[in-house]
């Protein structure tokens, strides 16, 4: 494959590579406080009942 | 801003960011015209140089919302600059993975020390330690304090980079407002307005993310005090 192809090709790919794992991993670290948030609403809410 | 308006605006910025991307790269690849002298691989221009105009735009957000911060001390501008900051290395670490593929095909090396290359890489790095400081300091006020000076700092190399291919290097000078000699091809020209849009609004849509993910952590330490009260 000619260099100039190669290296168009390499730096898309990890251009978005790059984009898409963020985005992912911001949307698995929203996951997890969301998770979290709401343990912690009903621990709040258990304790406001007993 | 409520919940449901919160993801009626992201649900908007997505779909404009993503309309905007396909335009962009339709631009890029069927388009514009592979340039004369550095053939195909000149493409990566329409990557390379918005990511470092996005990074440039949202550490210039670091740096209003550090002294949003200094002079009001509410921390919803220390999640603003946070968020700014983490978008804006993301865009700088694409600059530093495109230039060198870029340069490796057209100069035949991946890096070398010139003033451009040199500070965008110190600005990255600038950042990296940016928030990596945030890291050790689990006081909120005092993190924020510390941050807001260390991302003024760093924003004030934003425009060392700018014009430092102005100085002898391997870089070429800018091809936007680089006087004479410097210009682009008209289809080039729109091609790269496209490829600005897009990726702004990808860099927007990054940034309100990064942004719910800092207020939704906020919550999180709220209600753990409220726990243990």
């Amino acid at each position: 494959m000619d260099i100039g192809l190669k290296h168009l090709f390499w730096a898309f790919a990890l251009f978005w590579l790059l984009h898409a794992g963020y985005l992912l991993n911001l949307s698995f670290r929203q996951k997890r406080l969301a998770d979290e948030l709401r343990a912690l609403k009903e621990s709040l809410n258990r304790k406001a009942g007993g | 801003m409520s919940d449901s308006t919160y993801h009626r605006v992201s649900l908007a910025v997505s779909a404009t960011a993503l309309v905007l991307l396909l335009y962009a790269f339709y631009q890029v690849f069927f388009i514009v015209p592979t340039e004369a002298k550095m053939g195909i691989v000149q493409r990566i221009f329409y990557i390379h140089m918005p990511s470092a105009v996005v990074s440039f735009n949202l550490f210039f957000v670091v740096c209003i919302a550090s002294i949003g911060y200094l002079k009001t001390r509410r921390l919803s501008w220390d999640r603003a600059a946070v968020s700014a900051a983490e978008v804006g290395t993301i865009f700088c670490a694409a600059v530093l993975i495109t230039g060198p593929l870029w340069g490796k095909a057209v100069w035949g090396i991946w890096w070398t020390f010139d003033p451009r290359l040199t500070t965008t890489l110190v600005l990255f790095l600038i950042f990296v330690g940016y928030l990596m400081l945030r890291l050790y300091q689990p006081e909120p006020h005092r993190r924020a304090r510390l941050s807001a000076v260390v991302g003024i700092i760093g924003f004030v190399n934003v425009p060392i980079v700018y014009l430092a291919n102005r100085f002898r290097g391997q870089h070429p000078a800018p091809v936007l407002g680089g006087g004479e000699g410097s210009g682009l091809a008209p289809e080039m020209v729109v091609a790269l307005l496209w490829s600005l849009a897009a990726l702004h609004a990808l860099g927007l849509l990054l940034f309100m993310q990064r942004y719910r993910l800092e207020r939704m952590r906020t919550e999180v330490n709220e209600l753990y005090r409220a726990l243990r009260a």
